[in-house]
């Protein structure tokens, strides 16, 4: 009965030490962290932080990620920006940015309803303005993916080795476009002075697409998103350690990974 | 001492102002990130040109074009001015230029009427007939067009673009109290014209949609 209990009592706090460490995605042998804390910097200068998370209530429940905590000197804006996506292809189901009174500020969600290509659309709402619903019915055979599902979807690609280049149905604004994305291996990244191992994914946007095998020679395209995607080996994590954004006025957002929780 | 105080002076005016920069860059920094979280990483454009043709709309209810009814013109009057709108910002936008127009006939619309509502075609054939049947033939890259329904009192309209580099469909939606909808030329009582609110949130719909290319 002794030996039982103390039998139980060191399996609980071995589970116990273990579940901060526990990894949420895994799928094929691909963990993804629990939470990780992400410096925002802008042209060089850090902003603050925010908080990733990942969670899942259920085994066939969708995973949810979710950026929050955007915090910095003297500021703390109180938003959380959320995204859904599924489990088994980590396509995107719902985007939403909600206040810290619960109310949605905007949401991009997939619905099974009539359109005119089919039976699935994508509404966009917007509550900061009297916009109308925008409906996107996409025809294209490419996962729908958002920039938050995107630190997931392509920390599997690298974890599976999977380096060909691909395209996604990139949500951004009030509807999607088509990315490319390149893999480069073995790119060092500089981390915390460290140099640490990566590979290099660049979501591409191609402003001239003649047909779905070739891109155009010379055709003119930006890097949209790009992420260093980071293997941990002690503890099998696969995960964005920097991502780098320009945005539409060619401004510099950088995400570095400061901590994992 | 006059020197000491007017370091002193200094100081209280420098600690007076800081928090009301600092307020500022602050509000400036959440919005930045409130910019960064509506992701506004949108591609900017290209510097090709984008042909679009537009067609007269469609009524679901009797899948057939719009050209003989009153409404019809006039929704096209507003979408033709949407684009025009699209076009002053983005002149890149190239709307029925020569050698890159899709004709707004009967034959083109029921030709789209019939691939879109049929049931039996899977999405991914839809947008590729709707390609190889219409946009290609006439070397443009958007159509815009819309469904038009009526329920009851109320007017819904749909102006959409069918995007071929993307293979998508775009949709915006309106609803209009009839009343609200067609009103009486104030030029010639008898006839009738989109209420000015209409003509304008029409156009206005379009433009939108153009601006997401």
């Amino acid at each position: 009965m002794l030996i039982r209990n103390i039998s139980l009592i060191v399996i609980i706090t071995v589970m116990i030490l273990i579940f901060p460490y526990q990894v949420i995605a895994k799928q094929n042998n691909f963990s993804f962290p629990k939470s990780i804390v992400y410096k925002i910097i802008k042209q060089n200068r850090i902003l603050g932080s925010t908080l990733f998370r990942l969670s899942k209530k259920g085994e066939r429940k969708p995973y949810r990620l979710t950026m929050s905590d955007f915090k910095g000197f003297g500021f703390n804006l109180k938003v959380n920006w959320v995204s859904e996506i599924k489990s088994t292809d980590f396509s995107l189901i719902a985007s939403y940015i909600v206040n810290n009174k619960k109310q949605h500020l905007q949401e991009f969600y997939f619905k099974a309803e009539k359109g005119l290509l089919g039976n699935s659309i994508f509404i966009h709402k917007s509550m900061d303005d009297n916009s109308t619903k925008t409906i996107t019915e996409v025809a294209s055979p490419y996962t729908v993916i958002d920039f938050l599902s995107s630190f997931l979807v392509l920390s599997k690609k690298v974890s599976v080795s999977n380096d060909r280049p691909e395209r996604y149905n990139l949500f951004i604004g009030k509807t999607t476009y088509i990315v490319d994305s390149s893999v480069e291996k073995n790119i060092f990244y500089s981390h915390k002075n460290q140099q640490k191992n990566t590979s290099k994914v660049t979501l591409k946007y191609f402003f001239d697409i003649k047909d779905n095998s070739a891109k155009q020679k010379g055709s003119e395209s930006i890097d949209l998103v790009v992420f260093y995607i980071y293997n941990d080996i002690a503890t099998g994590v696969w995960y964005p350690i920097c991502i780098k954004i320009e945005d539409e006025n060619g401004e510099k957002y950088e995400l570095i990974a400061d901590k994992i929780l | 001492m006059i020197k000491q105080l007017l370091i002193i002076l200094k100081l209280i005016l420098v600690l007076s102002v800081f928090p009301l920069i600092m307020g500022n860059e602050n509000c400036q920094i959440e919005q930045q990130l409130m910019d960064m979280l509506n992701q506004k990483i949108k591609p900017p454009k290209g510097k090709n040109s984008i042909y679009i043709s537009h067609l007269t709309f469609m009524d679901p209810t009797t899948g057939t074009a719009m050209f003989q009814t009153e409404a019809g013109a006039l929704i096209n009057d507003a979408v033709i001015n949407g684009i025009n709108q699209a076009q002053k910002v983005n002149p890149s936008f190239k709307h029925n230029v020569s050698g890159h127009t899709l004709d707004d006939t009967d034959a083109n619309v029921n030709k789209l009427i019939n691939i879109t509502f049929d049931p039996n075609i899977n999405k991914r054939d839809k947008i590729s007939r709707i390609i190889s049947e219409l946009m290609d033939p006439a070397n443009i890259d958007v159509i815009v067009t819309g469904q038009y329904i009526e329920k009851g009192q109320i007017v819904d309209v749909r102006p959409l673009i069918i995007v071929k580099k993307e293979k998508k469909i775009v949709t915006k939606m309106a609803e209009y109290k009839k009343t609200e909808f067609l009103c009486s030329d104030p030029n010639n009582q008898s006839n009738k014209v989109l209420c000015q609110g209409a003509h304008e949130h029409i156009s206005k719909l379009v433009k939108d949609l153009l601006e997401q290319l």
